[in-house]
């Protein structure tokens, strides 16, 4: 018994020491995705910050459903001062009045980025950096890559590979895809009858299958699961450089949907944020986070590392679905994706 | 049997020889040996803070759960009135709520409470779920083995203090075991509850892991699994010689 | 600890002699369920009404509007459906985990011996890897052009790669892999309390192995397969990472779409329903299946 009770009080004294220790007192607390993501940031944009201000920075990882809701459930004192999200999630707490608006006394190096990067977000906040989900193919399986999407969609048809896009499991599927292929198609936003159309035919032809998570995307390409399947480039050109060679990748007109990183002032939260975001968007920043990630950037200004800059997409090379308006047109969507595709 | 255990290890066994792959993107076969990924997860901070975070709260919900649930659950277990079966499916209405639901409606919840993010929020909503499995798992037992132990104990003259503690306790030892094992891998598992509570100090290592691989995937989450398989193998191994797990699962 | 089995108790027991106020026997106090449940409803009922409650207050329309979700969830066809596949997955992920896992409980309680804590070990490696990590496995194991395929293409067993991944089957083999420790485990602490000379009895009243086994000892471990099979049911009926990524979208349960709700629409009023439902759905179920299991264990 004696043991029991030796082992429950370890327990209880390893709760009471965990919730008794202090959290990490820092002056500005930023959101951000982990690993690379994390280090590149850390790198590129907290050590500047640091540098100039004196002022320490903590990052939570995780993920914007996280974060937003966290700054939702305690609007008064956030636990989060500036918010790097995705456009979703930037509109849903700018609904629900949690954020600052931009404007150029405040940010002074929002000179250098072109304004549909910040009024795409009505103002709250801009996109950071930018990713688009192109093609990405297995080269030794795909000798002629299509150049555009409507070609992408006929050749899968016809059966010449097996390809994948993602499906209602991946929470940008209504973005690129149904308003992507709607866009391209002749549709838009209030038709996606032709987006719907092209994906029932190009299922039905049995080459189509449908990825729910981004991670082992690469892997399923390698094993065969599929020879070419919408990706996104940054993870495309990691690859290759770590080796995988064989790995292609193509920005079919008419342009690839743009997936933004976003960054916004929480409302209520420290004022330094805005210095945070300053430093985030300045030329030299923007160049480093570019060299480590291979996404898109935004400040007019950067000069990334040429071997990088050739392979870079610049903002104007894609295409932006209406993210104010979007909204709420996606339950819809996904009730007619469920019932007449379900992938 | 052999078939059974090779269905159970082949995916796993995969992600284990994975972890020593030299190529940074996963895949089979592997391409050379390394412990560079190894080297990778210590080197990367928030792998063993979370990590860390995540053995306090599975322990710490397993041993609180067990310390609301047990007794209830004994009662409930010999009862077999009407509204004894109510209370019991009651306890274990949290295992059929989606997750995510929950773990939304407990951050608003426990928010406005003013316990905010902290490793108390967590603790309290990972007992929560935790809760069924201790409470089933030792109804069961319980209900199993008959009253005779009990009895034999009050005839010979001990009260009903000293029957519980040496008797009744001892007796359901196999099902606190199971329950609490239960309970233990359920909140090491979790996403959907942990990720609301996550901040720098809370964040448990599936959100760390789920956030880490947004941008990337390398074998280094093969490598956190494969520690974490080692580290529980070590649990075992201590508890088994400390207890004896055949005693732990076996209640003469 | 060894010391501690009844025997010694009883010894303990016996040195006390003062027992002042006899009681009944293996019936324990009722309000010791006040703890459980008291904390249930304060940290389990409370925050998922409030959670209720504000699904409809921002959207500023009242109660009757967030009725209508539970009308249109009920009144679709394309809902029920998928409630009922729900349905149908548990109870085939159960079904498939008591015929897997008895077999495995038994061998753990009378044959593993002091290798136990080598098989609880296997048992739950499962759990401790990630899912991603699960998934993987799995897909390089059943891909297209993966380990099982090539090997049977190799043997010219077949000419074209099986579609192993696609469709329902992988879902199956998946959560089939997590949950059957669930299961063995119930059924292996239910076990272990059942006295191994009840069978040897049976036996020698001339009841052949399995007779002694179907009479004697199946219907003793019913608890641990109503435990079991509790938790598996439930655990199948609320997940939905291993659905996503194994099954491609071609398995949609109600927590997938809740999934959705979550990550897609931010429509927590629907999702909250689905919820609730869900949750009405798989408390009735249990309680049936309570009632089925303590009738039963009554007779046996």
């Amino acid at each position: 018994m004696l043991q029991r009770h030796k082992l429950a009080g370890a327990a209880a004294l390893a709760a009471m020491w965990a919730i008794l220790s202090p959290a990490v007192a820092a002056d500005l607390t930023v959101s951000t995705y982990g690993g690379i993501f994390e280090t590149t940031v850390r790198e590129c944009f907290v050590k500047p910050f640091e540098a100039e201000t004196g002022k320490s920075v903590a990052l939570v990882l995780g993920q914007p459903t996280q974060w937003v809701n966290q700054i939702l459930a305690t609007p008064a004192s956030p636990p989060i001062d500036v918010l790097i999200s995705n456009a979703t999630f930037t509109f849903q707490a700018r609904d629900k009045k949690a954020l600052e608006k931009f404007s150029e006394d405040k940010i002074p190096n929002l000179k250098d980025v072109p304004r549909p990067m910040v009024d795409m977000l009505d103002g709250y906040g801009s996109v950071m950096d930018f990713g688009i989900l192109g093609l990405t193919y297995d080269k030794r399986r795909v000798k002629n890559p299509p150049k555009s999407f409507q070609e992408f969609i006929d050749r899968t048809i016809k059966g010449e590979w097996k390809a994948a896009i993602p499906g209602a499991g991946y929470a940008g599927m209504p973005y690129y895809v149904i308003w992507g292929f709607a866009d391209m198609l002749g549709g838009g936003i209030d038709n996606v009858d032709p987006a719907f159309d092209a994906i029932k035919r190009m299922k039905a032809s049995g080459n189509l299958s449908f990825w729910s998570g981004s991670t082992d995307f690469v892997s399923q390409l390698q094993s065969g699961e599929f020879d070419i399947g919408m990706f996104f480039d940054g993870r495309t050109f990691a690859s290759i450089d770590e080796g995988a060679d064989w790995l292609g990748f193509v920005n079919p007109a008419p342009g690839s949907v743009m997936g933004p990183t976003t960054i916004s002032k929480v409302a209520n939260g420290s004022p330094l944020g805005w210095k945070f975001i300053d430093v985030a968007l300045a030329p030299q920043p923007q160049a480093c986070f570019a060299d480590k990630m291979q996404y898109g950037i935004v400040n007019m200004k950067a000069r990334p590392d040429p071997k990088v800059a050739a392979r870079l997409v610049k903002w104007n090379e894609t295409r932006v679905p209406p993210y104010e308006t979007i909204g709420s047109h996606i339950a819809g969507w996904l009730e007619r994706w469920n019932k007449e595709i379900g992938g | 049997m052999l078939v059974f255990f090779g269905f159970i290890l082949a995916p796993i066994a995969v992600a284990v020889i994975v972890s020593f792959d030299t190529k940074s993107f996963p895949g089979f076969p592997i391409s050379g040996f390394t412990l560079r990924w190894y080297w990778r997860v210590w080197e990367y901070k928030p792998f063993i803070d979370s990590l860390v975070v995540s053995i306090e709260l599975a322990l710490g919900s397993a041993a609180l759960a067990c310390l609301i649930a047990m007794p209830g659950a004994l009662a409930l277990a010999r009862s077999r009135s009407w509204s004894s079966d109510v209370i019991s499916t009651f306890l274990l209405a949290p295992l059929s709520m989606p997750m995510i639901v929950l773990g939304l409606a407990f951050l608003y919840y426990l928010a406005a409470l003013g316990f905010g993010i902290s490793f108390l929020s967590l603790l309290i909503s990972h007992t929560v779920i935790s809760i069924p499995y201790i409470a089933r798992t030792v109804a069961g037992v319980y209900r199993g083995l008959g009253p005779d132990y009990e009895e034999a104990a009050s005839i010979l003259g001990a009260d009903r203090l000293r029957t519980f503690w040496y008797v009744t306790l001892p007796l359901v030892r196999p099902g606190i075991f199971a329950g609490s094992m239960f309970a233990t891998l359920i909140s090491f598992d979790n996403l959907p509850l942990s990720y609301f509570f996550g901040s720098a100090t809370t964040n448990t290592l599936p959100v760390v892991m789920l956030s880490y691989l947004e941008y990337q995937f390398d074998p280094s989450v093969a490598a956190v699994s494969t520690i974490q398989m080692l580290l529980a193998l070590l649990a075992l191994l201590v508890v088994d010689r400390v207890y004896g797990l055949r005693h732990m699962s076996a209640p003469t | 600890m060894a010391t501690l089995t009844t025997i010694g108790g009883a010894s303990a027991v016996r040195g006390s002699p003062s027992a002042r106020r006899r009681f009944r026997p293996g019936k324990l106090p009722m309000w010791w369920v006040i703890p459980p449940a008291l904390y249930l409803i304060v940290f389990f009922i409370f925050p998922l009404f409030d959670n209720a409650l504000r699904s409809i207050h921002p959207a500023g329309a009242a109660a009757q509007w967030s009725l209508a979700y539970y009308v249109k969830l009920l009144s679709d066809a394309y809902y029920l459906n998928v409630i009922g596949q729900t349905l149908l997955l548990s109870v085939g992920v159960t079904a498939i985990c008591i015929v897997l896992g008895y077999p495995a409980a038994y061998f753990l309680v009378r044959h593993s011996g002091r290798w136990a804590g080598l098989v609880i070990f296997l048992l739950i490696a499962p759990q401790l890897t990630s899912i991603i990590m699960r998934t993987f496995g799995w897909r390089v194991l059943f891909a297209r052009l993966g380990l099982v395929n090539t090997a049977l293409l190799d043997l010219g067993l077949i000419d074209k790669p099986l579609p192993l991944l696609q469709g329902p089957s992988s879902v199956v083999i998946g959560l089939v892999h997590v949950f059957v420790p669930f299961m063995v485990l119930s059924i292996a602490s239910v076990l272990q309390g059942i006295d191994r000379r009840l069978e040897e009895s049976a036996r020698i009243l001339g009841a052949s192995k399995l007779q002694a086994f179907l009479r004697v000892t199946l219907p003793l471990s019913l608890d641990g397969i109503g435990t079991g099979s509790i938790l598996v049911f439930m655990l199948t009926n609320g997940s939905f990472v291993t659905l996503l990524l194994l099954g491609g979208g071609s398995v949609v349960t109600m927590p997938v779409l809740i999934y959705q709700q979550f990550s897609l629409t931010q429509d927590i009023g629907l999702a909250s329903a689905m919820g609730n439902l869900l949750l009405a759905i798989a408390v009735g179920c249990l309680y049936l299946q309570l009632r089925l299991i303590k009738r039963r264990g009554v007779r046996a």
